[in-house]
C-alpha cells in the first residue's frame, strides 16, 4: 500500500509571498489576481493574522465530514491521502459544503453547470511521485510535502529544536486527524483556528450511531405495524361470524315458535 | 364576450395568475442564468431557507396521508374512509411539491437519478433521498385508484385494480414506515 502523502506548513517560516497561492492558481489555470477568501478560483489563500500569516487549505481529514455527507459518494479519502471530489458523481446538493467543519468546499455560483470546488491536493502530481504545487513554490519550505509519517517527525523535531513554537501539531489529531499540518509559534486559538466542534472525533462518527439504527426501526416497526393490521383483520372476521351466528339463532328461534 | 371575459376574472384567479407568472419568470432566472442571478446563496451560505420551508410544510402536509392510510386500512377506523382520498391526494401533492423544489434546489437536476444507483450509506441525506423517493412511489401508488377508475377499458381497469389491492396493504406499510423515518432523519439531521 501506497504511503499516506501529506503537507506540513509551518506558520513561524511563512513570510506572505503568497507564492503558494500563485502557484496553485497557475496549475488550475485561473487567472493570477490573489482573492482574499477561498472560492471556486482559489483552493488555497494566505491570511493575515497580526504580524502572521495563516495558509487556508482543505484539511484533507483522514474521515471527512463531507465524504459521509455527500448522498452519491462523490467525495473519497484516496489512498496516498488526499479528499478528491468526483464531479461525474455530484448532483450539486452542496451539503459537503455545509457538513465540512472548516468551510473550505466553494461552488460555481455563477455557472449554469455548476460543481463544487477545493484542493485535491495536487492529486494527479502526487500520483505522479511529484510534490504539490504550493509546496514546490514555497521559497522558504514553510509548505512542505511528503508521507505523512516523517512530516510528523519533522514536525516534532521542529518543536523540540526551537522553544518558540507551540508544542502542537494542529492537524494531526483534531477531528481525527488528517493530511494537513500546522505548526506555529503562535497558539493556534490567536491565529484565528477555531477549536475542533467535536475534538478529536470525526464528525461522521456523530451520524454514524443514527444511521446504523434505521434498519433496525424499519424490521421493528414493520413487525408492529404487520401486528396491529393483524389484529384489526382478526376483530372484523370475530364480529362478522358472531353477527352471523346471531342471524342464524334467530332464524331457527323464529322457525321453532 | 367581454363580458363573459370579464365575469372569468375573479380575485383569486387574478392572485393565481401572479404567482405563476412569478414562478414562470424565476423557473427562467435559474436555469437560464444561474444561482447567481437568481439566490442570495453565497459559499458561507450554501443552503436557502426554502429547503426548510419546502421540507416542513410539503413533507409536513404527508402526514394527512400516512396517518389517514393507517388508520383505515391497518386500524380499522372505518369512520375516516370517506377522508381518506382527500388526504392521499394532499400527501401527493406535498411530496410533489418538496421533489419539484429540490429540481430547482440541486445544481445539476438531470442527475436527480445519481442515489438510486450511486449510494453513500453513511449519508444521511442519501437516506432521505431514497426515503423520499420510495414514499413519493408509494403515494403516486396510493392515488392511482381515483386516476385509473377513470379509465374507459373496463376490463383493463378491474384487472389493474386488484392487483392493486392484493398489494395495498403492503405499500401502505412501507409508506408509514418510510415517512416517519425521512421526518426522523431530517428531524435528527438539522
Amino acid at each position: 500500500m501506497a504511503k499516506q502523502k501529506a503537507m506540513l506548513i509551518d506558520i513561524k517560516r511563512c513570510i506572505g509571498c503568497l507564492s503558494c497561492e500563485t502557484a496553485c492558481k497557475q496549475i488550475h489555470g485561473f487567472s493570477p489576481d490573489p482573492e482574499p477568501t477561498l472560492s471556486d478560483t482559489a483552493f488555497t489563500v494566505v491570511e493575515t493574522r497580526g504580524d502572521k500569516f495563516v495558509r487556508k487549505v482543505c484539511m484533507h481529514c483522514d474521515d471527512p465530514a463531507c465524504a459521509s455527507a455527500c448522498p452519491v459518494g462523490a467525495i473519497g479519502k484516496s489512498p496516498l491521502g488526499a479528499v478528491v471530489y468526483n464531479a461525474d458523481k455530484c448532483i450539486g446538493c452542496r451539503y459537503c459544503m455545509l457538513a465540512c467543519p472548516y468551510q473550505v468546499p466553494r461552488y460555481q455560483w455563477t455557472k449554469l453547470a455548476p460543481f463544487v470546488k477545493k484542493c485535491d491536493m495536487c492529486s494527479d502530481r502526487i500520483k505522479a511521485g511529484k510534490s504539490t504545487a504550493c509546496a514546490e513554490a514555497c521559497p522558504v519550505q514553510a509548505t512542505v510535502f511528503g508521507d505523512r509519517d516523517d512530516l510528523i517527525a519533522e514536525a516534532w523535531n521542529r518543536i523540540r529544536g526551537d522553544s518558540s513554537y507551540v508544542p502542537r501539531i494542529y492537524g494531526l489529531e483534531e477531528l481525527g486527524g488528517g493530511s494537513v499540518l500546522f505548526v506555529s509559534d503562535v497558539s493556534f486559538e490567536k491565529l484565528g483556528f477555531k477549536p475542533a466542534p467535536t475534538g478529536n472525533q470525526p464528525m461522521p462518527t456523530l451520524t454514524a450511531s443514527a444511521l446504523g439504527d434505521s434498519p433496525k426501526v424499519v424490521i421493528m416497526g414493520g413487525t408492529i405495524l404487520s401486528a396491529l393490521y393483524w389484529v384489526t383483520q382478526r376483530r372484523r372476521e370475530v364480529a362478522l361470524a358472531e353477527t352471523e351466528e346471531k342471524a342464524t339463532i334467530n332464524k331457527s328461534k323464529g322457525e321453532r315458535s | 364576450m367581454i363580458a363573459r371575459i370579464k365575469s372569468e376574472i375573479t380575485l383569486w384567479r387574478v392572485i393565481i395568475a401572479i404567482i405563476f407568472t412569478t414562478g414562470l419568470y424565476a423557473t427562467y432566472v435559474r436555469f437560464f442564468e444561474g444561482f447567481r442571478a437568481s439566490t442570495n446563496l453565497s459559499d458561507q451560505m450554501p443552503w436557502g431557507l426554502w429547503v426548510g420551508l419546502g421540507t416542513l410544510c410539503g413533507i409536513g402536509l404527508s402526514a394527512a396521508g400516512f396517518g389517514i392510510s393507517a388508520a383505515v386500512y391497518l386500524l380499522g377506523m372505518e369512520r375516516y374512509r370517506p377522508i381518506l382520498r382527500a388526504s392521499i391526494l394532499i400527501s401527493f401533492l406535498g411530496y410533489l411539491t418538496v421533489m419539484v423544489g429540490y429540481l430547482y434546489e440541486i445544481g445539476l437536476p438531470w442527475r436527480f437519478w445519481h442515489p438510486i444507483v450511486m449510494w453513500n450509506h453513511r449519508s444521511v441525506l442519501f437516506d432521505v433521498c431514497i426515503c423520499i423517493m420510495t414514499y413519493m412511489t408509494v403515494l403516486t401508488f396510493e392515488f392511482a385508484p381515483a386516476v385509473i377508475e377513470k379509465l374507459p377499458w373496463k376490463a383493463f381497469r378491474e384487472t389493474i385494480l386488484r392487483y392493486h389491492h392484493k398489494i395495498l396493504i403492503a405499500v401502505v406499510l412501507a409508506g408509514v414506515l418510510l415517512s416517519s423515518c425521512t421526518s426522523l432523519i431530517w428531524a435528527g439531521s438539522s
